[in-house]
């Protein structure tokens, strides 16, 4: 016992006792988890539970990634918000609740959103990742490098009473085994509602499949998807861990107003309502259907980067890949509200 | 006799959460098809690249053998948090 707790202050194994008392902890397992980093990427409903008790369990140092600002609409779910809150950014006021959680644990907040030229660094930068953003684009990029780079991912997700969650890409196949490629149909809780227990069981889980793949548990969900319905109080495994990844697959570059430049050809494609409510400087309003029915002979002329935006960005990516297809480069799709 | 399960948004677009097929089709790809064929909507939800599918908890392709008795569940993508 004394050789084990040589890594941790009396302090330290005194703040931790409840936790590294279970044998499937143990000092060892304490002094682990302090030495462990977990990126965080969203600060909502998911995220915000699972920093919570990630920061409570001593992990080492916690990264938080989100552009988001506090909002009336989140504060059913997203609880420890308060009313005095609206307005800030959601990723320092979390951090900020964390440090005063613990002291002893770095706290790193990015008040920006994840792209593809910020990504790969941090996902280095961080032992293992936590997916709990509401966006497909986000969660096929965290796939895509977590795959590359042998990092888990633990991804959940929730809408009206019923999510999931599962462990992708270390000893586990990624998420684009499961789906290739970004989906056509798909709902998203902003458009279909959520509830906010739900959200915490799930976020909450996330926060404790990690504690068990840095301690390196064979009790980890990974390769394994567990569904939990908490109105009907049903739960389901799927077990994906043999499934093969796509031989093929297409990447799409995910970028803000930032990176875009005048030489890129800007489309909004949204429904000519969505457009007109909040409009997007400079872009040309082509609606998804009429970019799949019609073909796109205009916008295959001259080689401008085709730049695709909606606002949870799944029919830009759809736009993206149907035009992929024919010209093969310099297709992205901008990510923001 | 297979029972079908739908998990997540499958349940309230199909308005349905779980089925019994009588006559067990040969494959999980023959089985798609059926179900694709009670309608539009079951069409777009549960195509082979739209919805993944499991045969007794474990994910399965559309070429595999489907045995009286087995439990097939469908799940969707989902976003959200």
């Amino acid at each position: 016992m004394a050789e084990d707790l040589s890594p941790l202050s009396q302090n330290l194994a005194s703040r931790y006792v409840r936790q590294a008392s279970l044998p499937d902890i143990g000092d060892c397992g304490q002094a682990k988890l302090i030495k462990s980093s977990v990126l965080i990427v969203g600060a909502g409903g998911l995220g915000v539970p699972s920093a919570l008790y990630l920061a409570g369990a001593g992990i080492g140092k916690i990264g938080i990634i989100d552009h988001d600002c506090i909002e009336l609409t989140n504060l059913h779910r997203q609880v420890i918000y308060t009313e005095s809150d609206i307005g800030k950014p959601k990723s320092s006021a979390l951090a900020k609740h964390l440090r005063k959680l613990n002291s002893n644990i770095d706290v790193v907040s990015y008040e920006e959103r994840l792209l593809s030229k910020n990504a790969a660094a941090l996902v280095e930068e961080y032992d293992l990742v936590i997916d709990a953003a509401d966006n497909f684009l986000v969660t096929y990029l965290l796939s895509d490098l977590c795959l590359a780079k042998g990092k888990s991912l633990i991804s959940a997700s929730v809408i009206g009473s019923k999510g999931y969650i599962g462990v992708f890409c270390h000893q586990a196949p990624s998420y684009r085994a499961l789906f290739p490629n970004v989906p056509e149909q798909a709902q998203s809780c902003s458009e279909a509602g959520v509830l906010g227990p739900i959200v915490g069981v799930l976020g909450n889980m996330q926060a404790q499949e990690a504690i068990k793949l840095i301690l390196d548990s064979p009790m980890a969900l990974k390769g394994k998807l567990l569904t939990i319905d908490l109105w009907q109080n049903r739960q389901s495994q799927i077990n994906f861990s043999e499934a093969p990844e796509p031989e093929h697959y297409q990447p799409i570059e995910l970028i803000d107003e930032s990176a875009i430049t005048d030489d890129d050809l800007l489309i909004d494609v949204r429904n000519e309502i969505e457009s007109q409510s909040s409009p997007v400087k400079g872009a040309l309003n082509i609606p998804l259907p009429q970019i799949s029915e019609n073909g796109h002979n205009s916008l295959l002329k001259g080689n401008r980067r085709r730049v695709f935006f909606c606002v949870s960005g799944r029919r830009a990516a759809q736009a993206a890949l149907s035009m992929r297809s024919e010209i093969n480069d310099r297709i992205a799709v901008l990510y923001r509200s | 006799m297979i029972k079908v399960l739908f998990f997540a948004q499958l349940r309230e677009v199909l308005n349905c959460s779980n089925l019994t097929i009588e006559s067990t089709p040969e494959t999980l790809g023959d089985l798609r098809q059926l179900l694709c064929e009670k309608g539009d909507t079951w069409d777009e939800w549960l195509g082979s690249d739209k919805a993944l599918a499991a045969v007794n908890q474990t994910m399965a392709d559309d070429d595999v053998k489907l045995n009286d008795g087995n439990d097939v569940a469908f799940f969707p993508p989902v976003t959200g948090g």
